[in-house]
């Protein structure tokens, strides 16, 4: 059965550090940093103060004044990063092919927001007063569903809800669908909003950076010391490459493949032979057909925590064998720090800045060499670069290990 | 209930259904239908209601609601309960 | 021509309201014994109602180690004692799904009962206390990775949190894994616990019934909430041929369909659109279909939305199709809803006897369909349909058939 080819052919971005493509891919060149003091909660109860937060998103300008009064933080982010995406693809979303076009949201840990808010009035109000269209925003798929109801998407509308590789796990998902041909375009986005409640529990599990050792978001370098937790919303119109050329679609790269194993240790640790994510890594490149001497940038899962970046510093290596010191290795996650389920999909995004541009993103805030992650960081500045097949991973404690493979489109 | 002007109410009640219809106030006229005229849908028929009962605590039956057609008809139903 | 493999159901476990293990709960259910009972997992006092579809008697000791269970939510220690029953069921020894090849899916509506715990200890007395395992335990993504994790699973992990469709969406995916990436087992299905925020939320929506579920019966009042897990073991034929396991029913595909009209009110035109999308997958006509075990959440509004849907999408032929809802007797069950009616078609068809609606007493000329009231029916059932719909637009209906080499 010959497999479908499937594209990117338009992105759509609401990041800590830029909003809309050009804003981002120019924050990432210029190795911008979105982490900053948080604004949207109070800080004084915790140690930790700081996040990647979207502090310059305003969802009225690109959603519109009215009808956002009962959508919470994460379901405007994405909404907007739907619209953005739907208009640089120049999509036509008309009756004829409504039916023909899907969604798939990663999205986790942002309901439990909304969860707390409609406890929390039921515990003020009364059970009996609360306001009942706070209800459909306590399901993780209510942000999904608001994307279909707004540009009118019918085939199909799902919500992947698996933390760190949810976006990746929702582009597998959304790959498979256009391959069985349930829809020639899907859209495919990923977002997180931030709000107390995720950064109380992850303080609470010291698991953010600024409780053990410095609060910097700094992949690979030896201070490293956890997370510093972020927002973001990012979206792609995926779509099955002949209908993409037959209305004359740009197109931004091919996905190749994308590839999701479980790895069963222990809730909450790291396996620290990292089986899964070498199982995904390897799956990925076999799935797609491409040698491991063909990629020629990854852009890593790497968020500033002790293990994740030594597993996989490692597994990198092994699968790359002595070219592995040649491969640049970006951590973006230093400048926008960890956005869970929107991180693999800002990932996406940042990989087609780099193969439109031919340029390798920087990791910041690299100072104290590692000799466990002592890989080509592309340290402090971006640089230029060929870019032609790009690997992404997204992998955190608990078990999910996901990589996908992007590269540039070459007809025939 | 403490005696509050039931004017004032009525002021309290269209500044909050504006709020949630989205629509200036003054476009909001006591007779205006909320689904026939102002298009608005099951949900946010709902969430007047509910916003109504929050705010003076009152249970307004389910067999009511559809009656709330317009302002008037809130304001009627707040009268006698108030 | 189609080199992918069929895939069959081979194991089912239950854990519901009416009963713990396949032939309890099927037992049960051909008897029409409702689950329904008061409530006593929280305070009710200021509702109309007072009853739901509870599982009193589910005690995870005996499907966890014991020492695992304190670190697992009740949505998790339903889905991983369904997983037990479903693997026992087939067959299976545990260790035989504890690779690359076995994936894991699971769909829900309110993910883990922990987080309700913890969002609750935190309105009433701040963050000071807030228990660190609860915190591991909040998030969903922990539901379909409690179960992976349990098994030792090593191939996909996915937790869809589609709601009232959920289950469907990850029995319909297992199939395309199956079919489509090499997967040699799939353990696919749903779980949820009994929600306060989905009890205040239905009621605040004024679509709960005080006291029974009355599916397409002209004076049903609304849905109960219920809570369960459903899981199946999905595999190749030739391998369930090969290790001569019993064969439930083969899986032909399923529709998914998206209204993009309503966060909560259901459109007829969407919901047809996933039946049709199912039957065309499947590769059937509409005259091919026996019987079909329906969302019927016993709301006025999805009830009548999906008997006109049904009838639209099957004509005359909808004449000659029962229609039945086992929500009348478990209530609904949220994310674990389509999975366990994806079980009772899988019983249906083996065992040629379709479940009864139960508490139907008055006809509603909105809803002329058949919705087998009050006993179960014997009849061959070659292909059944299982519906699921969820707010937001999520439609899903899964294709079953009698197995057939």
């Amino acid at each position: 059965m010959d497999k479908k080819r499937i594209v990117i052919t338009g992105v759509g971005v609401v990041a800590p550090n830029g909003i809309g493509k050009e804003a981002f891919w120019q924050a990432l060149k210029e190795g911008k940093s979105g982490i900053k003091a948080i604004t949207l909660f109070d800080t004084n109860p915790f140690l930790t103060k700081q996040a990647g937060e979207c502090s310059d998103f305003n969802a009225a300008e690109y959603l519109g004044p009215k009808g956002l009064r009962n959508l919470d933080r994460a379901t405007k982010m994405v909404l907007s990063a739907a619209k953005l995406a739907l208009e640089d693809s120049g999509y036509p979303l008309t009756d004829e092919n409504k039916d023909d076009t899907g969604v798939v949201t990663a999205t986790t840990l942002s309901v439990i927001n909304n969860i707390s808010e409609f406890t929390k009035e039921a515990q003020d109000a009364g059970p009996q007063f609360v306001n009942p269209a706070a209800f459909p925003g306590t399901t993780i798929n209510s942000p999904s569903s608001q994307i279909s109801i707004r540009f009118g998407i019918k085939a199909f509308n799902s919500t992947v809800s698996t933390g760190y590789t949810a976006s990746l796990d929702a582009l597998k998902y959304a790959a498979d669908f256009i391959g069985l041909n349930r829809a020639h375009a899907v859209l495919v986005a990923g977002v997180e909003a931030l709000f107390f409640q995720s950064f109380l529990g992850f303080n609470k599990l010291e698991f953010l950076a600024g409780i053990k050792g410095e609060e910097i978001s700094c992949p690979f370098d030896k201070r490293r010391n956890g997370i510093i937790l972020a927002e973001g919303a990012g979206a792609i119109l995926l779509e099955d490459a002949a209908v993409a050329q037959k209305r004359n679609a740009r197109i931004y790269g091919e996905l190749n493949s994308v590839k999701t194993f479980f790895d069963p240790f222990r809730t909450g640790k790291y396996n620290p032979k990292a089986d899964g994510l070498k199982r995904a890594m390897q799956a990925a490149l076999k799935d797609a057909g491409i040698e491991p001497s063909s990629v020629d940038y990854i852009l890593a899962a790497a968020n500033s925590v002790v293990n994740q970046d030594a597993f996989e510093t490692r597994v990198i290596k092994e699968t790359f064998g002595n070219r592995a010191s040649r491969i640049p290795v970006s951590a973006i996650k230093s400048m926008i720090g960890e956005s869970i389920s929107a991180a693999g999909i800002l990932q996406i995004i940042a990989g087609i800045g780099a193969l439109k541009h031919q340029i390798l993103w920087p990791t910041i805030n690299y100072k104290e060499k590692d000799p466990q992650c002592d890989l080509d960081c592309v340290p402090h500045k971006s640089r230029k670069g060929t870019v032609n097949t790009i690997m992404i991973n997204d992998f955190g404690p608990g078990g999910n290990n996901a990589s996908a493979l992007v590269s540039r489109w070459h007809n025939g | 209930m403490a005696p509050k002007n039931f004017e004032v109410i009525k002021q309290e009640v269209k500044k909050a259904v504006a709020a949630i219809i989205e629509i200036p106030e003054s476009k909001l006229t006591d007779d205006i239908k909320f689904v026939e005229d102002l298009g608005i849908d099951s949900m946010m028929a709902l969430e007047i209601v509910a916003s109504i009962e929050k705010k003076y605590k009152i249970v307004i039956p389910e067999e009511d609601i559809p009656k709330m057609r317009c302002l008037r008809d809130i304001y009627n139903s707040l009268e006698k309960k108030l | 021509m189609d080199k992918q493999p069929r895939v069959v159901v081979t194991g089912i476990g239950i854990v519901s309201s009416i009963g713990t293990g396949r032939k309890p709960f099927w037992k049960a259910l051909t008897a029409g014994t409702s689950g329904i009972s008061r409530i006593t997992a929280f305070d009710t006092t200021g509702f109309k109602c007072q009853f739901g579809g509870e599982v009193h008697d589910f005690s995870p000791e005996r499907f966890i180690e014991k020492r695992r269970v304190k670190f697992l939510g009740r949505a998790s220690q339903l889905a991983i004692a369904a997983s037990s029953l479903a693997i026992e069921d087939a067959r299976l020894a545990p260790k035989s799904l504890a690779h690359s090849k076995t994936a894991v899916l699971l769909g829900t509506t309110m993910g883990e009962k922990p987080l309700e715990d913890l969002v609750q200890s935190w309105v009433k007395a701040g963050t000071r206390d807030l228990d660190r395992r609860r915190i591991l335990q909040a998030s969903a993504n922990n539901l379909s990775a409690n179960v992976a994790l349990y098994f030792k699973t090593k191939g996909q992990n996915y937790l869809f949190p589609t709601a009232c469709a959920a289950g469907n969406y990850a029995i319909g995916y297992g199939y395309d894994l199956i079919r489509n990436d090499g997967i040699d087992y799939v353990l696919a299905g749903g779980s949820d616990a009994f929600f306060y925020v989905a009890y205040i939320g239905f009621q605040r929506l004024y679509a709960m019934s005080p006291d029974r579920c009355q599916p397409f019966d002209k004076n049903r009042k609304g849905m109960m909430l219920g809570e369960g897990s459903g899981m199946l073991i999905l595999e190749r034929l030739d391998s369930a041929l090969e290790r001569g396991a019993d064969i439930y029913a083969e899986i032909l595909g399923y529709g998914l369909s998206c209204d993009a009209f309503h966060p909560t009110a259901p459109d007829p035109a969407g919901v047809a659109k996933a039946m049709k999308n199912a039957l065309s997958q499947a590769d059937l006509a509409h005259t091919d279909v026996d019987f079909i075990c329906s969302h019927g959440t016993g709301t006025p509004s999805n009830d009548k939305a999906e008997a006109h849907a049904i009838k639209s999408v099957f004509k005359d032929h909808a004449n000659h199709i029962p229609v039945n809802s086992i929500k009348s007797m478990l209530g609904h069950c949220m994310g674990a809803a389509s999975a366990i009616e994806a079980a009772s078609c899988c019983l249906a068809i083996k065992d040629g006897l379709i479940p009864p609606t139960i508490n139907y007493e008055t006809p509603d000329p909105e809803c002329d369909i058949d919705c087998v009231p009050n006993t179960a029916r014997r009849k061959t059932v070659n292909v059944a349909l299982n519906n699921g719909f969820a707010f937001g637009g999520n439609n899903s209906c899964l294709v079953l058939k009698k197995f057939k080499k």
